[in-house]
C-alpha cells in the first residue's frame, strides 16, 4: 500500500532502474539517479529542519526541479513549485501565506530573495542540497510518517482580491491519478511523452507522475519551441515523442503555423489536452494530418487534482461544434446542480461540483476561502460529504455527456492561465496616477482590456512594464483604455456591463 | 552579408509586418516577446520570411540552442549560418 506518492519513484527505480526517467536541454536522469538525488535533496532538508513544513521550488523548469520535489517528498514535506519568473512581491505574498520550512533555488534566483522577509524559510541552494550525503534512516523515517491524506503539493492560483490562493492536494489524489492516467492512455515503460505545462500549473502532474507510475520517459520540451510552434512537430519527430498532453493554445498555434501539412509522426499515440475550450477547427486540423493518434479533452480545475472529467473523441466534429467534457474519471463523481441544490435535469444547466479522492484538502492559510468553495454534498444528508463548487457552469446531455458552458463569476482563461480580473485590477491600482481599473474580457479577441481612471498619458506597453512588477506576464491586458472617469451604476459600483459594451 | 545589413532588413520586415510604426520602445534589442510586438503566430511569420530571404533553415535545434526574441539575436543565429 503507497502512503506517499514518492513510492511510485521508489517502484519505478526498482523496476526500471536504469531507464531514462527525465530528460532536459541538460541531459538524461535515470530512475535510480533521480530516486538517489531525491533522497540526497531530503537528507539536506531534514537536517535544515523543514520537519513537515512545505518546501517552495523557485527554481527554472529542469530535471532539478523535480528532483526537488521528490526531495521535499522524502523528507515528508509537501513542495510548492513557483514560477521562476514571477514579480517578487508576488513571490512575497506566496511565501507570506504559505510559511515554508525553506526555499529551494539557485545562486541567480537566491539575488531575488535578498532583503526580503521570507519568515524564517531557510534559502537553500540546490547544488549544496544534492551534494548531501544520504541518510537512509533518517529519511525512511520521514517518508514513513506521512500518510495519504497528507498534502503533496501546494499550487497557487490567482486570487480575485490580489492575493494567490493556495490549492493544497493530498498524496491520495495524485496516487488515484497516476493510475487513471496510465491505464486510461494504455502509458508503458515505452512511452515517451513530451511536457508542456509549467511545473507550477497542475497540468504538469498528469506528466510527471503518468510517467513515474510506468517507467515511462518524460521529456522538458524547451520553452523556447512554445514560441516558434513551427518547429514543434519536428521536436516530436526527432524524439520519437509518444504522448502529448498540451494546452489548446499550443495546439491552436501548431495547426495555425501550417507545420502538420504533410507531417508524418509514426510515434505520436496520445493527444491530449486540457485548460481552456478545444476549438474543433484546430482539432480537426490535427485530426485530418495524424488520424492514427488518440484526442482526449480532458477538464478540471486546480482545486481537482488535475483533471475530474475526460472524453476520447470518437466521432468527427464539425468546426463550430462544441466538444464535450465527457464523463467522470474512475473514482470521481460529478454532480450538476441547479441554484437550489437539486440535481439539474438533463440538458439543464447548473453549477459542475466534483467529489471524489482528487478533491483538494482546501486554501493553504484559507480557512474561510475553503469553507466557501469547499462544502457538504447538499443531496447526501445521511453523512458529511467533501464537494468541491468549480464555479464552472454545465449540463449533461441526453446521453449523459458533460458539456462546459463558461464561469459564472469574473474569472477567466487566457491561453489556459486561470486569471481572475480582480488580481488584474488590484496590481493596476497600485501603478503611479491610477485612480481606479477595471479589466474586461473580450471573448471575441481573446484578449483583456483594461480601462484606468487617470488623468496621467498611459501607453500600453510602459503600462505593462509597470503591472509586471506586480503580476506575471500572462496576466497583462491587451489593450488600455485611459478614461477619465469610469461609469458607474446607481449603487456606485463599476459599471461593467456598460464597460462591456464599450469594447 | 554584414551583419548590420542583416539586422536592418530583419529589423524593418518585423516593423511593417506587425504594424510597430515609429514606436520608441521598439530597438534592436528589444524582447518582441515580452513586449508584445510579435506573438507565436507572427513567430512562424518570421521564421518563415527569414528562411526565404537568406536562404537558411532554422531547425527547432537552432531554436532550443540559440535565444532569438530580439531582432539582434534573430540576426546574430543567421549570420552565423551564412557564415
Amino acid at each position: 500500500m503507497l502512503n506517499s506518492a514518492v513510492r511510485m519513484l521508489d517502484e519505478a527505480a526498482a523496476r526500471y532502474g536504469g531507464r531514462i526517467a527525465v530528460a532536459d536541454e541538460s541531459g538524461e536522469l535515470t530512475y535510480s539517479a533521480y530516486r538517489a538525488a531525491a533522497r540526497r535533496i531530503a537528507t539536506a532538508l531534514l537536517r535544515k529542519g523543514v520537519a513537515g513544513r512545505p518546501v517552495v521550488v523557485y527554481l527554472p523548469k529542469s530535471a532539478r526541479a523535480l528532483c526537488v520535489f521528490m526531495g521535499a517528498l522524502y523528507a515528508g514535506s509537501p513542495y510548492a513549485p513557483v514560477d521562476a519568473h514571477a514579480p517578487v512581491p508576488r513571490l512575497e505574498k506566496i511565501v507570506e501565506s504559505l510559511r515554508p520550512g525553506a526555499i529551494v533555488t539557485d545562486a541567480a534566483l537566491a539575488e531575488n530573495l535578498k532583503g526580503r522577509d521570507l519568515h524564517g524559510a531557510a534559502v537553500c541552494l540546490y547544488d549544496e542540497l544534492a551534494a548531501a550525503e544520504t541518510d537512509e534512516t533518517a529519511v525512511d523515517r520521514a517518508t514513513g510518517g506521512v500518510i495519504d491524506t497528507d498534502p503533496i503539493y501546494i499550487m497557487y492560483t490567482s486570487g480575485s482580491t490580489g492575493t494567490p490562493k493556495g490549492v493544497t492536494i493530498p498524496h491520495r489524489g495524485i496516487l488515484d491519478y497516476a493510475v487513471w492516467v496510465t491505464e486510461t492512455f494504455g502509458f508503458t515503460e515505452e512511452t515517451v511523452l513530451a511536457n508542456q505545462a509549467p511545473f507550477y500549473f497542475d497540468n504538469s502532474t498528469f506528466d510527471i507522475y503518468g510517467t513515474m507510475k510506468c517507467g515511462a520517459k518524460l521529456v522538458l520540451t524547451p520553452e523556447s519551441l512554445f514560441l516558434f510552434p513551427l518547429r514543434l512537430p519536428e521536436f516530436l519527430r526527432e524524439n520519437r515523442i509518444t504522448a502529448i498532453f498540451w494546452v489548446p493554445t499550443v495546439m491552436i498555434n501548431v495547426a495555425n503555423s501550417g507545420a502538420l501539412e504533410g507531417v508524418e509522426l509514426p510515434e505520436l499515440r496520445t493527444v491530449a489536452f486540457c485548460g481552456e475550450v478545444m476549438p474543433n477547427t484546430a482539432l480537426n486540423v490535427w485530426r485530418r494530418a495524424l488520424p492514427a493518434c488518440t484526442y482526449a479533452n480532458l477538464y478540471g480545475p486546480t482545486e481537482i487534482t488535475d483533471v475530474c472529467c475526460y472524453y476520447v473523441v470518437d466521432r468527427p466534429f464539425a468546426d463550430g461544434e462544441a466538444l464535450p467534457i465527457g464523463k467522470a474519471c474512475e473514482n470521481m463523481r460529478v454532480l450538476i446542480l441547479r441554484e437550489d441544490g437539486a440535481e439539474a435535469a438533463a440538458g439543464e444547466q447548473g453549477e459542475l461540483c466534483v467529489l471524489g479522492s482528487g478533491v483538494a484538502l482546501g486554501y493553504w492559510n484559507a480557512p474561510d476561502l475553503t469553507a466557501k468553495a469547499f462544502t457538504a454534498n447538499p443531496l447526501q444528508r445521511a453523512y458529511g460529504e467533501r464537494m468541491y463548487r468549480t464555479g464552472d457552469l454545465a449540463y449533461r446531455t441526453a446521453e449523459g455527456l458533460i458539456m462546459f458552458c463558461g464561469r459564472r463569476d469574473s474569472q477567466i482563461k487566457l491561453k489556459g492561465n486561470r486569471i481572475e480580473l480582480g488580481e488584474i485590477e488590484t496590481a493596476a491600482v497600485c501603478v503611479e496616477g491610477v485612480e481606479n481599473a477595471a479589466a474586461i474580457f473580450d471573448s471575441d479577441k481573446q484578449e483583456i482590456v483594461l480601462f484606468v481612471e487617470t488623468k496621467a498619458q498611459l501607453t500600453l506597453r510602459r503600462f505593462n512594464l509597470e503591472l509586471k512588477k506586480r503580476i506575471p506576464s500572462y496576466m497583462l491586458p491587451g489593450r488600455l483604455v485611459p478614461m477619465e472617469h469610469l461609469p458607474h451604476t446607481a449603487n456606485d459600483k463599476i459599471d461593467r456591463v456598460r464597460l462591456k459594451t464599450m469594447l | 552579408m554584414e551583419l548590420q545589413e542583416i539586422q536592418k532588413i530583419i529589423f524593418d520586415y518585423v516593423r511593417d509586418t506587425f504594424e510597430i510604426g515609429d514606436d520608441p520602445d521598439y530597438t534592436m534589442d528589444v524582447n518582441l516577446f515580452d513586449y508584445g510586438f510579435v506573438d507565436s503566430v507572427g513567430a512562424t511569420d518570421i521564421i518563415l520570411f527569414v528562411e526565404e530571404r537568406f536562404g537558411v533553415e532554422i531547425t527547432q535545434k537552432d531554436i532550443v540552442k540559440y535565444p532569438m526574441n530580439s531582432v539582434e539575436e534573430i540576426a546574430a543565429v543567421i549570420a552565423e549560418k551564412l557564415g
